[in-house]
């Protein structure tokens, strides 16, 4: 295919122009064209945009973020039993596509867009651990929500600044969702029992059907192990387990792969949830005839939230209770529900 | 995929009619052949909104058409060749301030310039245009943008002057247009605009069919909505829609009739 390699085209407003996240990314794209613009929402909200097409060419948008630089987590995050619960939004979108993601429904665009103000970003979340709720315990801050940060980890090294930040912001813990293979970063890197890292892992069946452009299993499981072995903390995310015909074949490989290479004992935690999303977002997204199968099942609706029925989600959980039985403390394993 | 060129003038229509052999068509300005045609917009913002109306309401393919603006403009001297063709990767109104970003996908050997759309010919250079002015391009944008995706507009310029032209009559526009038509052909050619097609569940003669089927039985425009949901889902379970006209035999008398037997066709083909 001969679409332009993604990042052919960086799209920086004038006050980002000079700042050090714009200096990397000309420096690390040498040969993209540069276009300067007044303000993001111009061309990341534009009319006529089709989030699946922009994906066969993605470009970066390097903007400065207006307030609030930090939002309390949704229902819809699992949020594993911390009363602080927030999220900031470093980057918006992803450089993968999960046909499941409700990115597609969020934004109309499939375009990355890059906050090049951590500063006042990071100010904001000191301020907000001050203000937290529940002063007895830390505020968990989720970075990934609206992306995928550690698999841009080689373009552009946010993740790692993060890491810095919380290891040196007192009451301040932080998750980072993903599904990269991108470990070399933290090689270096003192493991923190600040930073959990969540892996999301599906079997290959799923990734290569619906997880578009991420590693496959075996590529996350040999991160895991690296990063556990170090001895940084990781929840191991089975969300969402998708039903299909023989789904538990594949998820029996796939937990029998990870009982024999991850050790139980060395993980914080596990998660499971099933296929859900918020009915705004699943009805944009329908509206655009997606390819993606998911789109054209039944689902309840509980909540204004679209996900499987309620004894799909019990088959899943009684499933997945059982696979995972005796490899960590039951009191590890959260389901979404 | 099928593609629209629009060209403010006709000299500049003049080249590309003849290359793709476009017949002059009942509609003014309209010229067509199999998958290409060409529309001559005119000049000026009042002329273009005025003609782009006019080519929407007779164009009927829009889900499968690129429209390439394609014509000669101004090029300020430090940062254009003369007779080179640019791609417009940024198009801003300069009355009203409006600035447009076309979706650059496909891979192309042209180098990509910002737009300035103006009301008058600029005739001296400034670095208030710093790459290239015309008199259309965001006109085109702000009318085609409520009707075809961002992807699916494209803005290719050719220099004719430098913001310096004395008598416009000199410059030869024929020749300009021709010079670049085999780039322009060569990238028309590339397999991936097929891919940037309006994505569609049913065919057109599936949809035809199911408007003939829902008047017959006069469903309600949300009965309608709904049912074409519902076979748009069946359809990408089964791969195929079922065969229908079974149930559409009976011309209900009573809405509660008609009722029913939208009722029966949603319980048979939900999942």
């Amino acid at each position: 295919m001969n679409f332009l390699p993604d990042f052919s085209h960086i799209y920086v407003e004038s006050q980002s122009i000079d700042s050090d996240i714009a200096k990397q990314s000309f420096k690390r794209f040498p040969k993209a064209k540069i276009i300067e613009i007044e303000d993001y929402k111009k061309i990341f909200n534009k009319n006529g945009q089709d989030f699946q097409i922009q994906k066969l060419s993605t470009k970066l948008i390097l903007a400065k973020k207006q307030p609030p630089f930090i939002y309390p987590a949704t229902d819809i995050i699992q949020d594993s039993g911390f009363s602080n619960f927030y999220y900031c939004t470093p980057i918006l979108n992803c450089i993968y596509n999960c046909e499941y993601c409700f990115l597609q429904g969020m934004y109309s665009s499939a375009n990355i867009v890059v906050f090049t103000n951590t500063v006042e970003v990071k100010d904001a979340v000191k301020k907000q651990i001050l203000e937290r709720k529940y002063p007895d315990e830390p505020l968990l801050l989720s970075l990934s929500y609206n992306t995928d940060i550690l698999a841009l980890e080689n373009i552009l090294p946010l993740t790692k600044q993060w890491i810095d930040f919380a290891n040196n912001t007192d009451d301040l813990f932080m998750e980072i969702r993903t599904k990269s293979g991108l470990t070399s970063s933290f090689n270096k890197l003192k493991p923190s029992k600040k930073i959990l890292f969540a892996w999301t892992l599906s079997p290959n069946n799923i990734i290569q059907k619906y997880e578009h452009k991420t590693p496959l299993l075996e590529r996350r499981i040999m991160s895991i192990q690296k990063i556990v072995d170090s001895g940084w903390p990781v929840r191991l995310s089975f969300d969402p387990i998708l039903i299909y015909p023989n789904w538990k074949e594949d998820y029996k490989q796939m937990f029998e792969r990870i009982k024999e290479t991850i050790s139980g004992d060395k993980i914080f935690d596990i998660t499971i949830g099933v296929f859900r999303m918020s009915d705004d977002f699943y009805n944009r997204i329908k509206k655009t005839k997606p390819d993606s199968d998911l789109f054209y099942n039944n689902y309840d609706n509980s909540n204004n939230v679209k996900t499987v029925t309620k004894d799909q989600k019990e088959m899943v959980r009684d499933f997945a209770l059982s696979q995972l039985d005796g490899y960590c403390n039951g009191d590890k394993i959260n389901f979404w529900d | 995929m099928k593609f629209v060129f629009l060209t403010a003038l006709k000299t500049e229509a003049k080249a590309l009619i003849k290359e793709y052999d476009l017949k002059e068509s009942k509609n003014n300005s309209f010229f067509n052949n199999n998958n290409f045609s060409l529309f001559i917009t005119g000049m000026g913002k009042e002329q273009t909104l005025k003609n782009i109306s006019h080519f929407l309401s007779f164009y009927k393919d829009l889900d499968e058409t690129i429209a390439i603006n394609i014509g000669v403009a101004g090029g300020n001297p430090k940062t254009t060749s003369l007779e080179d063709c640019y791609l417009i990767n940024k198009i801003k109104n300069e009355t009203n301030k409006d600035v447009f970003y076309p979706d650059v996908l496909i891979e192309h050997n042209w180098e990509e310039r910002s737009l300035i759309t103006t009301k008058k010919a600029i005739e001296v250079p400034s670095t208030n245009y710093p790459n290239i002015v015309d008199m259309e391009a965001s006109h085109i944008y702000a009318s085609l943008i409520k009707h075809l995706p961002s992807h699916r507009l494209v803005f290719l310029k050719i220099i004719s002057d430098h913001m310096d032209i004395q008598d416009w009559k000199k410059i030869d526009v024929d020749h300009l247009i021709t010079k670049n038509i085999p780039a322009i052909k060569k990238w028309l050619n590339k397999e991936e605009w097929k891919f940037l097609k309006q994505r569609r569940i049913l065919s057109n003669d599936e949809t035809n069919l199911l408007i003939k089927y829902f008047k017959k039985i006069r469903l309600t425009i949300s009965q309608q909505h709904q049912l074409i949901e519902i076979l748009e889902s069946y359809k990408k379970r089964t791969n195929a829609l079922p065969v229908l006209s079974k149930h559409f035999k009976y011309v209900p008398k009573l809405k509660a009739d008609r009722d029913k037997i939208f009722q029966g066709l949603k319980n048979e083909f939900s999942s």
